[in-house]
């Protein structure tokens, strides 16, 4: 086991080198660099001062060197945890993290905690109650949350709250530390949302496993030799039913830290999406490859603790 | 045929009483009678078909023009009102199908497949080959899909196309992910060993008898993701990184009635939103069906 961790470790290297690539080659490829974006902003009298104002800003950036160059230098700044300084923003890239990263994370931990709380137990429920009533209108609960868009259901509620009941929650973030009622009945609304999306999908897939793992021979034949059904269920059904739904969740969490854009723009919550939304907007590239690679850092410790208790659940996948 | 015809004459001179095979029509006909969600979902599909196809004849105006007054509630010449600029909706949203079921159905089907196949190849081979893989869709999956598709527009330029190549790119490494893990557990089975022990090619247990045995969370991931590759485009066009300002797309409609909710018509707020909810659905049902159907292992149940 401890060979495994070790080796499942050692193995997050390349993909993190791979990302950072991946990352590293989008920014470049795209057009128009912070430079150009500079020097549209400046005043300048004559072409000359132009030339030599780019050359300056390229210099102060680094933008003047090698590719393979700058890649290092980037990756070196970071290993020492120094993201650089925001283009638009003048301040560093790791403040605007630090601010903007807590909101993210509570508002992502809610939406998991929902989504956990209703689905895992509908999908259970679904397939055990199959082609029953229970299970039909789990069925077309789940099938409503995936059909209808996040971009939508948010428009709706702030229209149908501000029509119908002349009020429309609160959009300014309020910190929880300060006021965690007024921070609640803000991030309720995106949380759901956004839960009835992640959480159609989690039922559905906890739905089809769990289906498939009830007819195999073992569960008949603990059924046979007299466990009770519940038993059976929850000892034997259920380990390795949750094993994809296992991967979703890891999955869903990676893709929570930037990837509620859209329902924080429409709720304007302050985080880490916006943030992203905004530097790509503004080209302002030491944002952007700050937060990605914060993500991918993070996506890899979520996929290394769910491939580690993948492996503990079902001892036959700790592959030599 | 003429063995067929042969075969049957066999056995009927052996007695055997032979049931005609059922027409295609008839078979149509049962699957509608068993399946009437995914006669719902089917019907659905059909209208957002016939949307798309018949977008020229059937709108009343061009969709760029500036064909009335601003925020028109609906009327019988503009049947779904007109937007904050004075456009036609309901000419829009016709036009606007056209994008959703296009890129819907590339980046989905261009992207699942792919991931399929690698997903399949990567855990049967296993191997270094399966490292690399891994390697580079943990790599992938590393980075949300909507803020990858942000940055791919953003460097390839707004246009139908390259939204369905930003799409396609989060579903290859997602169905890669699901694929292999199915296929880690199923190629322990016995099924497997039999087949190798009777001398069968890895490429015959991996597409005769593996892959037919992994296709059902294949078909849950397709069913999943037409849908979200339809909401993904609405979500990229309302962040303004979508199909382009000239494409008239549901996604980029919503997000003027979400940025100015007070002044424009309710319609803009409704049609476009319930037009991606009903496509989207129609898909989900459909496929939920067909899924009944296709697996074996599931039918009648």
């Amino acid at each position: 086991m401890r060979e495994y961790v070790a080796k499942r470790v050692l193995l997050m290297v390349p993909t993190a080198i791979l990302a950072t690539l991946i990352v590293f080659a989008l920014m470049k490829i795209a057009p128009g660099d912070p430079a150009t974006a500079i020097l549209a902003d400046l005043d300048v009298i004559s072409q000359e001062a132009e030339a030599e104002a780019e050359a300056q800003i390229r210099a102060q950036l680094g933008l003047d060197k090698p590719l393979p160059i700058q890649y290092l230098n980037w990756l070196g700044s970071v290993a020492r945890f120094e993201f650089g300084d925001s283009i638009w923003q003048y301040r560093p890239v790791r403040d605007i993290v630090l601010e903007r990263l807590p909101r993210t994370l509570e508002l992502g931990a809610l939406i998991v905690l929902l989504t956990a709380l209703w689905a895992v137990p509908g999908g259970i429920l679904s397939a055990v109650q199959h082609n029953k009533m229970t299970d039909q209108v789990l069925r077309v609960l789940s099938i409503s949350g995936l059909s209808i868009p996040n971009v939508w259901l948010g428009t709706l509620v702030i229209f149908a709250l501000a029509a119908y009941f002349n009020w429309i929650p609160s959009l300014r973030w309020h910190s929880p530390t300060e006021d965690l009622g007024a921070n609640l009945s803000h991030i309720i609304f995106p949380a759901i949302i956004v839960s009835s999306s992640t959480g159609a999908s989690i039922l559905r897939m906890t739905r089809s496993q769990m289906l498939e793992v009830l007819r195999e021979d073992y569960v008949r034949t603990a059924r046979a030799k007299g466990l009770s059904f519940q038993l059976v269920l929850i000892r034997h059904a259920l380990r390795n039913a949750l094993l994809p739904v296992l991967t979703q969740f890891g999955g869903l969490m990676g893709v929570m830290i930037t990837g509620v854009v859209v329902t924080e723009t429409i709720f304007q919550v302050p985080g880490m999406g916006r943030a992203m939304v905004e530097a790509i907007g503004n080209r302002d590239y030491p944002i952007i490859q700050g937060l990605v690679l914060l993500n991918i850092a993070m996506v890899l410790i979520i996929n290394l603790i769910v491939d580690l208790l993948y492996s503990v659940v079902d001892p036959r996948i700790r592959y030599s | 045929m003429a063995l067929e015809g042969e075969v049957t004459a066999v056995r009927a001179e052996e007695g055997l009483v032979l049931r005609p095979q059922p027409s295609l029509t008839t078979k149509l006909v049962r699957w509608c009678r068993k399946n009437p969600v995914g006669v719902v979902g089917g019907v659905l599909i059909m209208i957002l078909v016939a949307m798309a196809a018949l977008a020229n004849v059937a709108s009343t105006h061009e969709p760029n023009d500036l064909a009335g007054s601003i925020n028109e509630l609906p009327s019988s010449t503009h049947y779904l009102g007109t937007d904050l600029v004075g456009r036609d909706i309901f000419s829009r949203l016709l036009h606007g199908a056209r994008v959703s079921l296009a890129v819907g159905f590339w980046a989905v089907f261009i992207g699942v497949t792919a991931g399929l196949l690698l997903g399949l190849v990567s855990a049967y081979v296993g191997g270094v080959f399966d490292l690399l893989m891994q390697r580079l869709v943990d790599a992938n999956i590393a980075i949300p899909g909507i803020v990858l598709a942000l940055v791919i527009v953003a460097v390839l330029g707004p246009s139908v196309t390259n939204v369905i190549i930003a799409l396609a790119i989060n579903y290859i490494s997602t169905s890669t992910r699901v694929t292999r893990s199915v296929v880690l557990r199923e190629k322990e089975r016995v099924y497997v060993e039999a087949a190798r022990s009777l001398g069968a090619s890895s490429m015959r247990i991996m597409f005769q008898h593996v892959l037919p045995n992994s296709i059902s969370p294949y078909l849950v991931l397709v069913s999943v993701s037409i849908g979200s590759a339809i909401i993904g485009e609405a979500s990229l066009s309302f962040l303004g990184a979508g199909v382009g300002a000239d494409t008239s797309s549901w996604g980029s409609m919503l997000s003027t009635a979400a940025a100015r909710p007070y002044d424009v018509s309710w319609t803009l707020a409704l049609a476009p939103g319930m037009s991606i909810a009903l496509a989207v659905l129609g898909f989900n049902l459909f496929a939920d069906s067909l899924r009944d159907v296709l697996d074996p292992r599931l039918r009648n149940r």
